[in-house]
């Protein structure tokens, strides 16, 4: 006697919650890819303008009678930037040569980071001036708003999208 | 007996547009991804290779000077042929040689890892060559030292730095007079002012840098416009490329 094997296939609201679930586990493992990459991508960002900045302390190092241009500028908006630095090419004065050096900082920090913003202010820890130089969002001022450089204190918020350089 | 009862049409069709949007979009993001992630892991160990260079470079010209001697070596004749020059080494754009000199403090180990003694007069140059191990240019050292009987170990092909480097390129700060910024110029420059011995206060160091794995599609890239040295043209290829600058003063500037 042959013995007859019931078949029933998946009903149709079975097959969308399959479908569901697969949606839901593929969301999160992408999120955390996209998660992973932010961090990843952030870090990088914050090495470039740490090269940068480390670029341009050493340039005012080297060009200290232009030192009241750079905080002059570091007081303003954020320059445009871009071009290629024409004082390296030609004699200038040393105010032109602080302007050629922020126009060229400038223009490869819009490259790297979205929303740059500057600020000069004392440094919290050593009596000199300090450059605030945030992006993506943060603000480069103190206060205790969680979008803020430094936190009401003086001290860098955790996390921040903002690097402090000691002026020299 | 059960009852077998299959699926209508319009479900069928419903439940096979339903499944292939899911798929079409997932496909799309895991795509997308996946591209994302491929040229981050491009550019990542490319920009820590040339923070790595800028440093190593940076810390040598720290030190260059030491002793009361030129840093770059322009007091000494008998260092001539290694002397810094401008567009003399291959690369993707004619590349510049660098020549660092100074009496060693203490002992250590030159950039060939030979150790020196203190106050032996220690020279290193820094230029491009091809190398073995791979397609492109190397950042090579060569170092050798000075006595009064003559310099020797020098000239040699040196130790290779670092690997995919397309160029180096050098500027010079000549100081200013009272009011003026001093002048940036090229070792050629320096070359021409000889045999006055120009100081030099400042280095300002480009490189031209280009990862070792592939984009999934070629990619035109030129050089930004903070590049100051020869322009390479326009780039097609499928290897990521970026430029990086570093400053550096030299604090025993005085010959």
């Amino acid at each position: 006697m042959s013995r007859r094997i019931a078949q029933a296939g998946a009903s149709l609201p079975e097959v969308l919650l399959v479908m569901a679930l697969l949606g839901v586990v593929l969301a999160a493992v992408l999120s955390a890819h996209w998660h992973a990459r932010g961090l990843q991508q952030s870090a990088w960002r914050r090495q470039q303008v740490l090269v940068l900045l480390e670029d341009l302390g050493e340039r005012m190092r080297l060009n200290p009678e232009a030192r009241d241009s750079y905080l002059d500028s570091f007081r303003s908006a954020l320059p445009a930037g871009g071009g290629p630095d024409t004082c390296l090419f030609t004699a200038c004065a040393a105010s032109a040569r602080a302007g050629a050096d922020l126009a060229q900082f400038a223009g490869i920090l819009r490259r790297v980071v979205t929303q740059p913003a500057w600020a000069v202010q004392p440094c919290s820890d050593i009596r000199t001036d300090c450059l605030l130089l945030a992006w993506d969002g943060t603000r480069a001022v103190s206060g205790a708003a969680a979008d803020r450089c430094l936190d009401a204190d003086g001290q860098m918020r955790p996390g921040a999208a903002c690097i402090a350089l000691m002026l020299p | 007996m059960r009852r077998q009862q299959g699926w209508l049409m319009v479900e069928w069709l419903l439940a096979a547009m339903l499944g292939l949007l899911v798929l079409a979009s997932m496909t799309a993001l895991l795509q997308d991804a996946l591209l994302l992630a491929r040229s981050q892991r491009a550019q990542g160990p490319m920009q820590q290779a040339a923070v790595w260079l800028l440093r190593r470079l940076g810390e040598a010209v720290a030190v260059a000077g030491q002793g009361g001697v030129h840093p770059l070596g322009l007091d000494d004749a008998r260092l001539g042929a290694w002397w810094p020059d401008n567009d003399h080494g291959p690369g993707k754009a004619a590349s510049d040689q660098l020549l660092l000199s100074r009496v060693a403090a203490e002992e250590g180990l030159d950039c060939e890892g030979t150790r020196f003694v203190a106050g032996q007069r220690v020279v290193e140059r820094y230029f491009l060559r091809t190398d073995s191990s791979g397609p492109g240019w190397v950042l090579a050292c060569d170092a050798g030292s000075c006595d009064a009987q003559g310099c020797v170990r020098l000239g040699d092909a040196g130790a290779a730095l670092q690997s995919e480097v397309d160029s180096l390129q050098l500027r010079y700060l000549l100081p200013g007079v009272a009011g003026e910024a001093g002048a940036w110029v090229e070792a050629g420059d320096l070359r021409q002012r000889l045999p006055a011995v120009p100081a030099v206060t400042g280095i300002r160091m480009a490189l031209l840098m280009r990862g070792s794995e592939t984009q999934l599609r070629s990619l035109r890239w030129s050089v930004p416009t903070e590049w100051f040295g020869p322009a390479p043209g326009l780039t097609t290829d499928r290897l990521p490329h970026g430029v990086w600058l570093m400053t550096r003063e030299i604090a025993h500037a005085a010959p």
